[in-house]
């Protein structure tokens, strides 16, 4: 993704590109889906 | 409310007013005010625009959407992640590389004026009249349980967002906005550690939570495909992807939030930051409410949550009302305390279970007859609004009471600041400067434009107090968004997509596409979250066919 002055411009190197970012985000909804429909049936 | 209460309420509202004024005193320049000089790191941005989401009626009506309905409400947010991540990677980048000051501007730049003219318009009349609910809806409840004058909270709530808003813009909206979210936090989680502390010995969190799911109220997912069917799996990723996708990439009170970051990286991670912390935060304020619900098995809770109405009906018939209730509660109470000492000592609950919900359905029958009656006399029956903020008066401590209250205001503020400020910009850049209605020296556009946010302030507290004519606002305000969101999405996705389609097309896409939502709303048959996908969708298709129909102009004076 290019910036305004048309450099390169990733997230900080401790978060990985932005692809990661965004495939962790997709994980993390997954998970939390997951989570609630255990919920769910644990306590039903 | 006590004298500790009032300190601890008025103490936390002034401090964040005086806050926001101190914070942005140095703002002087129309770029400062409207876009606030690109000076917000990540987590301010972030802050800001889950503070801009979260309004009032968030806080009040989601624990007693999850006391009357349970936690699948929070399907509702599930597209919100995937909404996040399209609007970082193509909206953002976009709005910072052309550097403009709304979402509409954009259009120009791609389209037309026509089409800027018309997103503008679209969000000046739909988040015009929002505005006014944002302030009204807290302040009917709030005067309603504490029994204030109606129409003095509105004004007490408006003018305080005016006069820090008006004062410092973009900069004030987004420092005070941070405070916000950790006054809203914080009394969140105080409440739902009294709730744990109230429920009565060898009533744990995991007793608590399974007596909420023997009564069905813990079942967040529905994968069952149900296009009438309000909230499922379905609705919630797809309808729901479209309208966050459409509120947080072309709603200006959420575009004016991050392309506010010092940086591209800064506004990208602040709306990721959202998505990621959304979900959770949303299903924590519903477990408030099962915790709510949860703690009334145990203590008995009103049969109607709202005193006032409740004491306006026919005293005979509400006295039996209420000696039915103290039975049915009795039952159930009695029924609880028996499924949580038989799943203690892992007994089979089946039968525990089933008793239980047989006494929870006499209680809820009880309760439909109650709401009948209110019914028959000619007012609302939803109490759904009123269960927390009881809670909140009946059984939180001195001093709690208070910051509770300060919660409920500061969200109000923290969503009508982020309105005005929007309503305000776009009324500038998109109206008055684009077409030439105002213009001179720094000094004079800076007046104008706190000028035009006052203006919509002062609207805002108008709508407002006009607003107790109707019923059911919160329906027509909901439709109104629904109707508008999704053509409003088409037009951007065209906009970004699909490179080749000219103002013209689009016009008579969104034409088109509007056409539709309405026909669909007439015909009832559909959940509304699914009005945005397919008011997108039409727009979209038909300005691509209409784009490769229509013969192509000799000459265009269309940009882009």
């Amino acid at each position: 993704m290019r910036s305004v002055n048309g450099e390169e411009e990733p997230p900080p190197s401790v978060l990985g590109s932005w692809v990661q970012l965004y495939i962790l985000e997709i994980v993390v909804l997954v998970v939390l889906v997951a989570l609630f429909v255990g919920i769910g049936r644990y306590y039903q | 409310m006590t004298a500790i209460d009032w300190g601890v309420l008025v103490g936390t509202i002034l401090a964040i007013v005086f806050y926001g004024i101190w914070a942005s005193r140095r703002t002087n320049t129309v770029e400062a005010y409207l876009r606030g000089s690109g000076q917000f790191g990540w987590m301010t941005i972030g802050l800001s625009v889950m503070a801009t989401q979260a309004s009032a009626i968030t806080f009040l009506s989601t624990p007693g959407k999850a006391f009357e309905d349970g936690m699948g409400f929070i399907q509702f947010y599930l597209g919100l992640p995937l909404a996040t991540i399209v609007v970082s990677a193509v909206f953002i980048p976009m709005f910072y590389r052309l550097e403009v000051y709304t979402a509409y501007e954009y259009l120009e730049k791609r389209f037309d004026l026509r089409m800027r003219l018309i997103g503008a318009a679209i969000f000046l009349v739909s988040r015009g009249i929002a505005t006014g609910f944002t302030i009204y809806a807290p302040a009917i409840i709030l005067s309603s349980i504490l029994g204030w004058s109606l129409n003095l909270l509105i004004v007490v709530i408006g003018t305080l967002v005016i006069v820090y808003t008006v004062s410092g813009g973009t900069t004030a909206v987004s420092y005070t906005q941070k405070q916000q979210m950790i006054v809203i936090m914080l009394g969140m989680i105080l409440a739902a550690g009294t709730l744990v502390w109230a429920l009565p010995s060898g009533v744990d969190v995991d007793s608590a939570t399974a007596v909420a799911g023997a009564l069905g109220r813990m079942q967040f997912i529905n994968f069952e495909l149900d296009f009438q069917e309000r909230y499922n799996l379905w609705s919630g990723l797809i309808g729901g992807f479209f309208l966050q996708l459409s509120y947080f990439g072309t709603d200006q009170s959420q575009v004016q939030r991050y392309i506010a970051g010092r940086s591209l990286v800064a506004g990208r991670l602040g709306l990721l930051f959202n998505g990621f912390v959304k979900i959770p935060m949303q299903a924590f304020i519903l477990y408030v409410g099962i915790l709510l619900f949860v703690f009334h098995i145990f203590v008995r809770g009103p049969v109607f949550f709202d005193d006032v109405r409740w004491s306006q009906v026919d005293e005979g018939r509400r006295t039996e009302i209420e000696e039915a209730f103290d039975e049915a509660f009795v039952v159930r109470k009695s029924a609880a305390l028996a499924y949580v000492q038989a799943r203690k000592q892992r007994q089979d609950v089946g039968f525990f279970a089933e008793r239980l919900q047989v006494a929870q359905g006499e209680v809820q029958r009880v309760r439909e007859q109650a709401k009948a009656l209110i019914s028959s006399s000619g007012v609302a029956d939803n109490d759904g609004d009123y269960i927390f903020v009881q809670f909140v008066l009946s059984t939180l401590p001195r001093g709690l009471v208070g910051l509770l209250i300060a919660v409920i205001l500061s969200a109000a503020m923290s969503s009508t600041a982020s309105e005005l400020n929007a309503l305000g910009t776009t009324t500038m850049v998109d109206v008055f400067k684009r077409l030439g209605w105002v213009g001179g020296s720094e000094a004079r556009m800076l007046l104008v434009s706190k000028g035009l946010t006052a203006f919509w302030g002062v609207a805002a507290i108008a709508f407002a107090a006009f607003a107790s004519l109707f019923d059911n606002l919160i329906e027509v305000v909901n439709l109104l968004g629904s109707i508008f969101y999704g053509p409003v999405l088409g037009i951007f996705i065209v906009a970004f997509f699909l490179k080749r389609v000219k103002g013209r097309s689009v016009f008579v896409g969104t034409l088109i596409g509007q056409l539709m939502v309405f026909v669909l709303l007439g015909m009832g048959q559909l959940s509304y979250l699914w009005f945005n996908v397919a008011g997108c969708l039409v727009v979209v298709m038909v300005a691509w066919s209409v784009e490769r129909v229509l013969p192509q102009p000799v000459m265009s004076s269309e940009a882009g």
